[in-house]
């Protein structure tokens, strides 16, 4: 005697948001325990290199949830978000080696600078529309790799590269044991997935959707379109560079083309397209299926760079374009979504 | 007379080789429900679409509550009290019906929360409560229409312009469509209507304002408009020619 009928005296009101919040705290729940299950499989796990393809599974979960705040939800599509990263990475080392200043400070150093630049661009990148805003991303990346592939005193071409130290928490330097760049990614992809959840149930994220379904309507119920984008364009923006900030701390070594290149801001792209786009598990979905995918052939097929592994992505992009054009997450809800009121 | 809530001043707007509005001016009292009909190509929406904000008018002035609004854009308009609907619907596909509603809501409340009630609350004065769930583009386009109100309602305009809301609608909705919008004026909501269907509007509004080629040629009651020589005219033709 357990299901107790809906009581008819309760409001549509009450019933959608007991709906809506049981729903939301569901997800929660799988989050905190898909983390909880993550955090555990190193423990049985000791291969290096699966260790690295792991940590840089995560990492791309991470920057693709990043990006998703702003493709996904907001619907402006950035195909230069390698920009952001490239800042992380290079603020957190130059930060690091010319200043002396903890790298965890640099982190949101380069976040912060990457916001600004973000809401630079966005101030004359937002007056454009649909593909030319992508197109312009595409652009004004490739612009910033050429400034970077310039610049003397950041190593120009040769690139930077960080001292080896003792490991150490305080310098997010391990030489060896893997194990702690796992549980700082494993961190900071379930970060991520906290802020689209906040996003999902927050002003800013109704906003947001209204803008991508369709602006001018959006408009008309008083919603700022150009607000909108700026700020999805800096929090996506910030989380993008903590994550190239903690790739340069995980390599050791950087260089503009491995942090600025076009292929950045696809590997950025790719999961959230791949997974579903604007969902919350669509980047997790992607990048635990693509990066691993990705790294195999890459070092079974590829070998010397011929690239492969890009063949594989675009062949599995196009299946799941012609197949789920809403992205994998959506065979999981062949139905309705369990949102909102039932009645 | 009270104060006129909308007044619009020697409007005029000029297409490439079309002027679409010729000097139209119009006041609209709190209160009123005024239906805009004319003939195709009157410039009926070029004139609506001003007042909403989308056009810019190339001379006159639009004023709302006795301030100049002419300059502001949409979103500025609806936060001071004008909503709309649009003539093809314009639903948020991602979305469920309550969680559109929402993005209107959001305006007047404090938390996502609270805007959430309220957007419950508008959906069942629409008749769409048990439709809170359904993704938007799932609905009928009759329930679509719907939804298109209850959003506008949920900013909690003072001013309510709506484009062709009945069209394309069968008898029976259209009847349902008319006591919704009865119920909304009830609410104490200003109503601007354009409409292509007269037996609609007619029995709905307190006054028919009928622009022909872009000029405003009769403003009055209904059964009044419709007798005017003028109108029959713009409708049927010069009875000399006819």
């Amino acid at each position: 005697m357990r299901d107790v009928p809906p009581n008819p005296s309760t409001s549509l009101a009450d019933r959608n948001l007991a709906a809506s919040s049981s729903s939301r705290r569901r997800q929660l729940l799988v989050a905190l325990a898909a983390t909880a299950l993550a955090a555990c499989v190193p423990l049985g796990v000791s291969d290096v290199y699966a260790m690295n393809v792991m940590i840089l599974t995560l990492m791309y979960l991470a920057l693709s949830q990043s990006w998703n705040v702003l493709g996904g939800y907001c619907g402006q599509i950035s195909l230069g978000h390698a920009i952001y990263f490239g800042i992380g990475a290079y603020a957190t080392v130059i930060v690091y080696l010319k200043g002396g200043i903890s790298p965890w400070i640099g982190m949101v150093v380069g976040g912060v600078f990457a916001s600004w630049i973000a809401l630079a661009l966005g101030y004359f990148c937002f007056r454009l529309a649909g593909h030319y805003y992508t197109i312009a991303t595409i652009v004004i990346a490739e612009a910033a790799l050429l400034l970077v592939l310039n610049w003397e005193w950041a190593g120009a071409a040769l690139g930077l590269q960080l001292p080896f130290g003792p490991d150490s928490w305080a310098t997010l330097q391990f030489g060896r044991n893997k194990l702690p760049y796992f549980y700082f990614v494993l961190a900071l992809s379930l970060l991520t997935w906290l802020i689209a959840w906040w996003i999902e149930g927050a002003r800013w994220g109704y906003w947001w959707r209204a803008v991508k379904d369709d602006a001018e309507a959006a408009a008309s119920l008083g919603v700022s379109i150009f607000d909108s984008k700026m700020a999805a364009s800096a929090i996506s923006a910030f989380f993008t560079a903590v994550a190239g900030g903690f790739y340069a701390l995980f390599v050791s070594y950087i260089d503009p083309q491995s942090v600025f290149g076009f292929q950045i801001s696809l590997l950025i792209t790719l999961p959230a397209v791949l997974g579903g786009i604007g969902t919350l598990w669509g980047p997790a979905v992607g990048a635990v299926l693509l990066i691993p995918l990705g790294e195999l052939t890459r070092s079974y097929i590829g070998g010397s760079g011929s690239g492969t592994h890009l063949i594989v992505y675009g062949a599995l992009i196009v299946v799941i374009s012609l197949l789920r054009p809403e992205g994998l997450v959506s065979l999981f809800r062949s139905s309705k979504p369990a949102r909102g009121a039932q009645a | 007379m009270t104060e006129a809530l909308l007044r619009t001043r020697s409007i005029t707007h000029d297409f490439t080789a079309l002027r679409a509005n010729d000097d139209i001016s119009l006041d609209v009292s709190p209160g009123e429900i005024v239906g805009l009909i004319g003939p195709n190509g009157a410039g009926k929406s070029t004139f609506f679409n001003i007042i909403a904000g989308a056009l810019q008018p190339t001379s006159g002035r639009v004023l709302f509550e006795g301030s100049d609004i002419t300059a502001l854009a949409p979103a500025e308009r609806c936060k001071i009290g004008i909503a709309r609907t649009f003539q093809v619907v314009r639903s948020f596909d991602s979305m469920d019906v309550a969680e559109n509603v929402i993005v209107g809501s959001l305006l007047r409340e404090r938390s996502s929360r609270e805007a959430r009630r309220a957007a419950c609350d508008v959906l069942e004065f629409v008749e769409l409560g048990s439709r809170a769930g359904t993704r938007a583009g799932d609905l009928t386009s009759p329930e679509k229409r719907r939804l298109e109100l209850a959003r506008a309602l949920a900013t909690k305009p003072k001013l309510l312009l709506l484009d062709e809301v009945m069209a394309g609608l069968t008898p029976t909705e259209a009847q349902r469509g008319i006591e919704l919008v009865k119920r909304i004026r009830s609410l104490g909501i200003t109503i601007i209507m354009v409409e292509h269907v007269m037996e609609i509007v007619m029995p709905l509004v307190d006054r028919a304002v009928v622009l022909d080629l872009g000029r405003l040629i009769a403003s009055g009651a209904p059964a009044e408009v419709t007798n005017d020589p003028k109108v029959i005219a713009a409708y049927l033709g010069e009875p000399k020619r006819a």
